[in-house]
């Protein structure tokens, strides 16, 4: 009989400590989810992207819709590459609410709410805080370390 | 020296959630009247308490998540669960994203189930492109390592899948996968045959689930410890592995019907290429893990069919059913007296299922509802089951918005 080394795993948990968790705190990537520039887009998939979009964090998600009712087209971020694992594809419909802003020309929306096939995806709770932080129990049974 | 223990893993785990941005809380509350699934059901209640936070460190992100259940009934079974670990996601291309993830995970349970304390060690790695037209290739390779208390459940797995789909004009999405896995058991036989909690600490700290030769002969419901059939572990050579490999193919449809309907239909079918499973007995328990069941204990098909609804309120409801059919090398078939029946295991099994899903500010709201109804020939595992499961998840705030 083996005996169980909590020892172990209480000195793995405690070396994993973020060093300068502090660090991070209060440090905000702009643009930032804004609640005062919330519309509803409903369109289609013409691109799926893995971008970049904050310093330090795993590439987005990134959609690229096409407006039904005015042909205009957003860049939407939906999440982290490794959040979201149900499979979208080019040419779906899709109905996002979430945050709008214009850069360089283009319009950006960063998603809070994706409704897809029949089911509704809720990526940041409605002040616009990321679901995806600390968010696994909502994976249930499908931890991470499990793939995309 | 236990509670010490348990104590330091809580403060660690809550020290960790206190450097992170977000919080997130969950607690579930489970009841089913088949704790150990077998035709002498047991009921029991289950409470779950979990936290999980995140935090990036480029290029890596730290996750963690912690788990305490708690059995109103069979307390001996309680235990925590720590996971924790480091992932990399790098984008190859806009079109292809690589995964890879480095996690161990602890859990321990209480004096009934502590042959089945373990630490485990896991890698993953991923790959997902976005191709022409509408259709998504993804690659998937896990390991598993895992150290049990009573090491004949030691074990590394290997598992990989491929998966391609393709989504049509017509809101019809078709998937196929490709599965292989090969586990092995360094050590599974004993110089004699051996039920995990044998021990005298084990029968003295728990005298109402003594064990007896066969199932109803004990003095728990199940005849042997927490419902299971004495002998778990089989006799043989002690340095003696035992390899098992499977291959399936399954395919799935997916159907949008609007903006709120969709049903999904997938089916399956395994094949054990090569080795059997080494134990006497494969069991499952509800919402506790067993060693000696898992993708690999079984060869045979499923079916399942899934509607995801968009209720009113913003509610979102799924119906799932699930037919299988299932049959586990290498274990005999055995009747009420523990004596086999010269054929292989084979359950049939029917699950329905209903779940509702609010998502409110910052609390999610869960109820969950499953049925099942498991035939087989082996008549300890012929039995019926009801779960219950209702929880609410938190998510606690302090940290920057982006």
């Amino acid at each position: 009989m083996k005996r169980l080394p909590v020892p172990v795993i209480v000195a793995f948990l405690v070396a994993a400590v973020p060093a300068s968790a502090s660090r991070e705190l209060g440090k905000q990537s702009a643009p930032f989810y804004n609640v005062d520039t919330e519309k509803q887009v409903e369109g289609t998939i013409r691109e799926l992207l893995f971008e970049p979009r904050y310093q330090d964090k795993a590439p987005f998600l990134i959609l690229v819709i096409e407006e039904k009712k005015t042909g205009e087209v957003y860049r939407a971020e939906i999440s982290p590459a490794w959040f979201f694992d149900y499979d979208l594809h080019k040419g779906e419909s899709v109905r996002i609410v979430g945050s709008t802003y214009a850069k360089d020309d283009s319009q950006y929306l960063i998603a809070r709410r994706l409704q897809c096939g029949g089911e509704t995806f809720f990526l940041r709770d409605s002040r616009g805080f990321p679901s995806w932080r600390g968010g696994q129990m909502k994976r249930v049974g499908r931890h991470r370390g499990r793939g995309m | 020296m236990k509670r010490l223990g348990w104590a330091a893993v809580l403060i660690a785990g809550l020290s960790f959630s206190a450097s992170a941005e977000t919080l997130t809380l969950g607690f579930f509350q489970s009841s089913t009247d088949n704790l150990f699934q077998t035709s002498l059901p047991e009921k029991d209640y289950l409470s779950n308490l979990a936290f999980a936070f995140e935090k990036s460190f480029a290029p890596l992100s730290f996750f963690s998540r912690g788990n305490y259940s708690y059995l109103s009934k069979n307390t001996g079974v309680s235990a925590y669960a720590q996971e924790a670990g480091l992932d990399y996601v790098r984008a190859l291309s806009e079109k292809t994203a690589l995964y890879l993830a480095v996690k161990a995970e602890g859990t321990i349970y209480r004096e009934a189930y502590k042959d089945f304390n373990f630490l485990s060690f896991g890698l993953a790695a991923a790959a997902k492109s976005y191709l022409m037209e509408g259709s998504i290739l993804k690659l998937n390779y896990d390991l598993d390592y895992k150290d049990y208390r009573l090491s004949v459940f030691d074990s590394l797995s290997h598992y990989a899948t491929a998966s391609l789909d393709r989504y049509f004009e017509t809101k019809t999405t078709l998937r196929a996968d490709l599965n292989w896995g090969y586990k092995t058991f360094f050590h599974p036989y004993a110089d004699e045959p051996v039920s995990p909690g044998d021990s005298p600490a084990y029968q003295s700290g728990l005298g109402v689930m003594g064990h007896a030769g066969g199932p109803g002969g004990g003095n728990s419901p199940g005849g042997g410890p927490m419902g299971r059939r004495k002998g778990l572990v089989r006799q043989g050579s002690p340095g003696q592995g035992q390899g098992i490999q499977v291959i399936s193919l399954s395919g799935l449809a997916a159907q949008g019907i609007g903006d709120r309907l969709g049903l999904r239909v997938s089916g399956l079918r395994q094949w054990t290429l090569s080795g059997k499973n080494p134990f006497s007995s494969i069991e499952e328990f509800y919402l506790i893990e067993n060693p000696s069941s898992d993708v690999f204990s079984w060869n045979g098909h499923s079916l399942a069919a899934q509607l995801t609804v968009e209720i009113p309120w913003d509610i979102q409801l799924k119906l799932g059913y699930t037919r299988s059919r299932k049959e586990f090398p290498g274990i005999d078939a055995l009747d009420m007296e523990g004596l086999s029946l010269g054929m292989l295991r084979q359950d049939t099994r029917n699950q329905w299922e209903a779940r509702l899903e609010k998502n409110f500010r910052s609390l999610s709201v869960y109820l969950n509802y499953t049925s099942v109804d498991n035939r087989s020939n082996d008549l300890l595992f012929d039995w019926r089951g009801h779960f219950l499961t209702a929880g609410v998840e938190w998510n606690i705030n302090w940290g920057a918005r982006e």
